[in-house]
């Protein structure tokens, strides 16, 4: 195992120092290294059954040295023959170095250390390879062996290698990844045990602040109204969303050409319900823009989303802006408000419009038809057409006949005020005789003229609403955003008036310059109503979705959110994100541009990832070119040669061990025919005490003394055995010359061997 | 089975696994996984190797006799064999250290055995007190590699030794009463006692002065010897109130009273029986059994029953040898003597009373 992982390291380590080829094949040398090495550790191994000393480690690279003189002329094969050089030096190494022991305890530290340089400054090991990690299977195991030994032993007795044998096994087994651990998994785990003690935490809180009416400063739906001063960030699920579309778009990079993704978002407005007036300005926008399917695909299509409530206490149903179907319980929801507070469990199913504004074919169409549309009034029937034929769905899903007629009535009240006032400019309303909600919409109660003039000078180079939109959303966004706000910020006003509205916008703008959405929405919507702008508050919450699909989205407390809606001329109401931190409608947007038509004849709206189709070459069946038969042929060659040669080395190997083991035989039959009496029973002696040591399966300790022996022998030969042991000890310790064996004692000797070996003494 | 963890072990092993994962978990590939498995795997395969090492280990004990004499020494072998594939290391001995000295073996002696070996130790034994019980080697500890994790495991069969009571004057102090012996006590069949009868005889020289009748010689002018009456000689009972414990739960403390008890009632039985005087001795041995030691054979034999082990059979049997005393100690039966040796005494109270 040390030899392994050694010649592995130092292969690895090598860094084609050797050669291009041996940098490929280093695997297959280090494998060859070991076999032989093996071979010739049997082979000693046998010799020395029969001879001790030296001789037997020379013996053994007899084979090998045959072997690479065979070898030395062929080219291809050439690291087989170094394969067997340095394996015969390996044999003679350890045969030789009576310390080999100590170099294989230090030596695996020096191994791990070096193996863990080379992984962390090489990368050097995969798990592609199965050497290597037998290598490290190897090396893992010595070390702790050796470590074993060293420190806790002490240098005594190591504790059995099975124990370490048995680790190397499972350890090959366990299979084992080139990447590094992935915590993912656990830090969902406990990002989920977090969650889990924060929702009992949260519905604690959610029990005791409706049982003692707590008010608090923290973000969330129930405080956007309330709030102006310092806010802080609550974490505290207030919605969950259930969506089956994907939380992301993929479109191509125009400048890269990559294909990206792109989190999707997602407004939720609250307090308003089915906000059909909405729904049926933007599809009359775009019938007077004489938008097509394929067109009003590129920038909406219709989506289903369910609502649950969770940690809200509130009769406001909050679903997605643009919806236009609600249900909760098989029950229809039109109102914006239900007549009780809605409290955890609570769900809403909404199908909705979702609009991309961030979509430039859009925005071209908004900016056309605010600019040139003349918005008149489209029938019914005409419009519910244009509506099936776009979305696939009708109008009366939407809006009965009699809704739309109203909400026709209530755009021309917004269109009249425009019409009249086309280029408000710096003129103030004075109310009169418009409807209330005209009225209330475009209110600059408490704005003084400060703001006035930057409301003028923001829009005075713009001719239509949506661009004086976005020029006064563009400046806001330079502000900083920060739910601490100074001092002077601290404020506790109402911003469902104007006048709160005007004192948050001007602390914003003028004072602190800093805030948070409240600030930025109040100030939108004065300088838009101060620009003639029809301009109102919506608020709800803004959710940007994972990357990830999940099965279900919850929405916190810190998404709460509020956004300005500005009415413009011929389109009607429409959102904006005036919010520094929050995206724009154009870093939301799809991204979808219109393709070639297909094969069916359709266009299609989704760019997927171009795909290089292989057309270098032309493969023939089996996938070879030609001029790679050749090699192919070859390549059988040297694996026949190997087998040729492997053969070639075993045969003389086998052939000497036969030969001595012949040698032995002979020699001692030899040595006993040819011996005096007292060398004959000096040998059956020694024999004797060898079946004696196996016989009784223990350790005999030998301090000299026959009586060990006799006393473990079986007890029908024990009487013959003592006569020949009492013969044995005369030969030994009488004087030169004096008392010799006698033959009847060397074949008593005889007969207790051979009654032994046929197992006569059992009964 | 217990398991001890070496705390300072435990912590260094955590500190290891710990850099492990860090380590695995910048580095992936077989450098930083082989090892962090390894760590990982080094308990479980520890604790498998033990059970194996110990489920294929026998242990055999061993002593010369049968019987054993406190504090004597005998000889012990401890035979063991590992029958297993595995060679066992660092396997050390738990001995009843408490009541028994071995001198050849300790609880230090660290133990190897290699695949299929058979050990035989030998030592000599001395138990410290008598009675019946649990002796040698109580249980075999294994130790993982790294010294983290000790595994001790009870020898399934314990040695029990039967180790004889010595006769000593333990009991005279507490039995040098003349006065127990009275005439109501129980007749013995075999030792009689003589007493002055009325028949007379011609004085023969010899013949003690107290038996010389001097009224008779006085009248007949020459002395009259009395010759005795053979009569038989008056008994002790001695009721033995073992404990009622189970032998798994007797502790040394246990031990040692049961120690002293069985001196004590041989002591005494032996006593008496030097002073001629027959005793009853009551005691439970499984059943409330009763025994008259008169001689040197019904001696032995109590003896021998007293050191294959004093117990209760049953509750009942408890419940009657109380009852017995009870009776005895309200004096329903006022004419005999009858002495009450406790193995368990009440504070204050003497080993043994007269009831």
């Amino acid at each position: 195992m040390f030899i392994y992982a050694a010649l592995m390291i130092a292969a690895y380590a090598s860094g084609g120092l050797f050669g291009e080829d041996f940098e490929q094949k280093k695997d297959t040398f280090v494998l060859c290294v070991m076999l032989f090495s093996a071979f010739s550790a049997v082979l000693e191994y046998c010799i020395r059954l029969i001879r001790k000393g030296i001789l037997p480690t020379f013996l053994s690279i007899l084979p090998g040295a045959i072997g690479a003189f065979f070898l030395r002329r062929q080219d291809d094969i050439s690291y087989l023959a170094g394969a067997i050089i340095l394996s015969m030096c390996i044999r003679l190494a350890i045969g030789i170095i009576p310390f080999w022991k100590k170099i294989v305890l230090y030596g695996s530290f020096v191994l791990t250390a070096l193996a863990i340089f080379l992984n962390i400054t090489r990368n050097t090991f995969t798990v592609s390879s199965g050497y290597e990690l037998f290598m490290f299977v190897c090396l893992v195991s010595l070390t702790l062996c050796s470590f074993q030994q060293l420190f806790i032993e002490k240098g005594k007795t190591a504790f059995p290698f099975s124990y370490f044998f048995i680790l190397s096994v499972l350890l090959t087994v366990i299979p084992v990844n080139d990447d590094p651990i992935d915590w993912t998994g656990v830090i969902r785990a406990g990002q989920k045990i977090v969650q889990g003690a924060d929702y009992a935490l949260s519905s604690v809180s959610y029990f005791f602040t409706d049982v003692l009416d707590i008010k608090t400063n923290s973000t969330g739906y129930s405080t956007l109204t309330n709030l102006g001063g310092n806010a802080k960030k609550t974490k505290t699920t207030e919605l969950i969303i259930h969506a089956k579309e994907k939380p992301y778009v993929l479109f191509n990079d125009p400048d890269s050409g990559e294909k990206m993704k792109r989190r999707r978002g997602l407004y939720l407005t609250g307090g308003r319900g089915l906000d059909k007036e909405v729904i049926v300005d933007f599809l009359l926008m775009l019938h007077e823009g004489s938008v097509s399917r394929e067109t009003a695909k590129l920038f909406s299509h219709i989506s289903d989303v369910n609502l649950e409530y969770v940690y809200l206490r509130t009769r406001d149903e909050i679903v997605p802006a643009y919806s236009f179907k609600l249900s909760s319980n098989g029950k229809k929801i039109e109102k914006g408000q239900s007549k009780n507070v809605h409290k955890k469990g609570y769900e809403i199913r909404s199908r909705y419009l979702d609009i991309d504004f961030g979509s430039q074919y859009l925005i071209a169409l908004l900016k056309d038809v605010s600019a040139n549309g003349h918005m008149e009034n489209v029938g019914y029937e005409e419009l519910s057409n244009y509506v099936r034929d776009i979305y696939g769905v009708g109008l009366n899903d939407i809006v009965s006949e009699d809704e739309y007629n109203e909400i026709l009535e209530k755009s021309a009240r917004f269109r009249e005020y425009r019409q009249n006032f086309p280029d408000n400019g710096q003129k103030a309303f004075g109310g009169g005789e418009y409807s209330q909600d005209v009225i209330d919409s475009l209110d600059v109660s408490g704005a003084d003229e400060e703001l006035r003039s930057l409301a003028y000078e923001l829009t005075k180079d713009y001719d239509n609403d949506y661009d004086k939109c976005r020029a006064i959303e563009a400046y806001l966004r330079q502000y900083e955003y920060s739910l601490l706000v100074p001092e002077e910020g601290d404020l506790k006003v109402d911003m469902t008036t104007a006048e709160g509205m005007s004192r948050l916008a001007e602390s914003f703008l003028f004072e602190t310059q800093k805030g948070y959405c409240i600030h930025y929405t109040s100030a939108m919507v004065m300088m838009l109503r101060l620009s003639g702008i029809p301009a109102r508050v919506a608020l709800g919450y803004c959710y940007l979705y994972p990357f990830e699909e999940e099965e279900f989205y919850p929405v916190e407390g810190d998404r709460a959110h509020v956004w300005p809606e500005a009415y413009i001329s011929n389109v009607g109401w429409t959102g904006f994100e005036p919010t520094g931190s929050y995206p724009t409608a154009e870093n939301l947007t799809w991204n979808r541009a219109p393709m070639n038509a297909g094969k069916s004849g359709e266009a299609s709206y989704y760019m997927g990832p171009s795909v290089k189709k292989n057309t270098e070459g032309n493969p023939d069946e089996d996938g070879l070119e030609p001029q790679n038969q050749d090699a192919r042929e070859k390549a059988s060659d040297p694996y026949l040669r190997v087998l040729y040669l492997t053969v070639s080395l075993m045969l003389p190997g086998a052939g000497l061990i036969i030969l001595l083991i012949l040698f032995t035989v002979v020699a001692h039959k030899l040595r006993y025919t040819l011996g005096t009496p007292d060398e004959k029973l000096s040998i059956r002696v020694e024999q004797i005490k060898k079946m004696i040591r196996k016989y009784s399966r223990e350790r005999i300790p030998d301090r000299g003394f026959l009586s060990e022996y006799l006393k473990r022998a079986p007890v029908q030969l024990q009487p013959d055995i003592e006569k020949i042991f009492c013969a044995y000890y005369a030969l030994l310790y009488s004087r030169a010359g004096k008392a010799s064996v006698s033959m009847e004692d060397v074949e008593r000797a005889g007969q207790v061997m051979q009654r032994w070996k046929k197992g006569d003494f059992n009964d | 089975m217990k398991i001890v963890v070496d705390k300072k072990g435990l912590l260094v092993y955590l500190l290891i696994l710990v850099l492990s994962v860090l380590f695995a978990s910048f580095y992936g590939g077989p450098v930083s996984f082989v090892w962090l498995h390894a760590i990982l795997l080094i308990f479980p395969i520890s604790v498998l190797y033990i059970f194996l090492s110990h489920y294929f280990l026998s242990l055999y004990q061993e002593i010369e006799v049968h019987k054993l004499s406190k504090k004597d020494r005998h000889d012990y072998r401890l035979i063991l064999e590992n029958n297993g594939i595995l060679p066992i290391h660092g396997m050390t001995l738990g001995l009843y250290s408490d009541r028994c000295d071995l001198d050849e073996i300790k609880e230090s002696d660290v133990i190897a055995l290699g695949v299929h070996e058979r050990r035989e130790i030998a030592s000599s034994i001395r138990c410290r007190y008598a009675g019946a019980y649990d002796a040698g080697v109580r249980y075999l500890k294994f130790t993982d590699p790294f010294r983290i994790l000790c595994i001790w495991f009870e020898v399934s069969y314990s040695f029990r030794a039967l180790v004889s009571p010595r006769i000593t004057d333990i009991a005279e102090r507490s039995l040098d009463i003349e006065n127990i012996v009275n005439s109501t006590g129980l007749k013995s069949m075999h030792l009689f006692e003589d007493s002055s009868g009325s028949d007379l005889r011609n004085y023969l020289p010899g013949d003690q002065m107290s038996k010389i009748n001097w009224k008779v010689s006085a009248r007949f002018s020459e002395l009259m010897t009395r010759l005795p009456d053979r009569m038989e000689k008056k008994t002790v009972n001695i009721i033995l109130q073992a404990v009622n414990v189970p032998e798994h739960d007797q502790d040394l403390e246990l031990l040692k009273k049961r120690d002293y008890f069985l001196e004590f009632a041989v002591s005494a039985a032996w006593h008496f029986g030097e002073q001629g005087v027959p005793v009853s001795l009551i005691y439970p041995a499984g059943e409330i059994k009763e025994a008259l030691v008169d001689s040197h054979d019904t001696f032995l034999e109590f003896f021998n029953e007293v050191t294959n082990g004093l117990f209760y059979r049953s509750e009942e049997e408890f419940k009657k040898l109380n009852e017995m005393t009870d009776f005895e100690r309200n004096g329903r039966n006022a004419s005999d003597t009858w002495i009450l040796i406790r193995e368990d005494r009440e504070p204050g109270e003497g080993y043994c009373c007269i009831i």
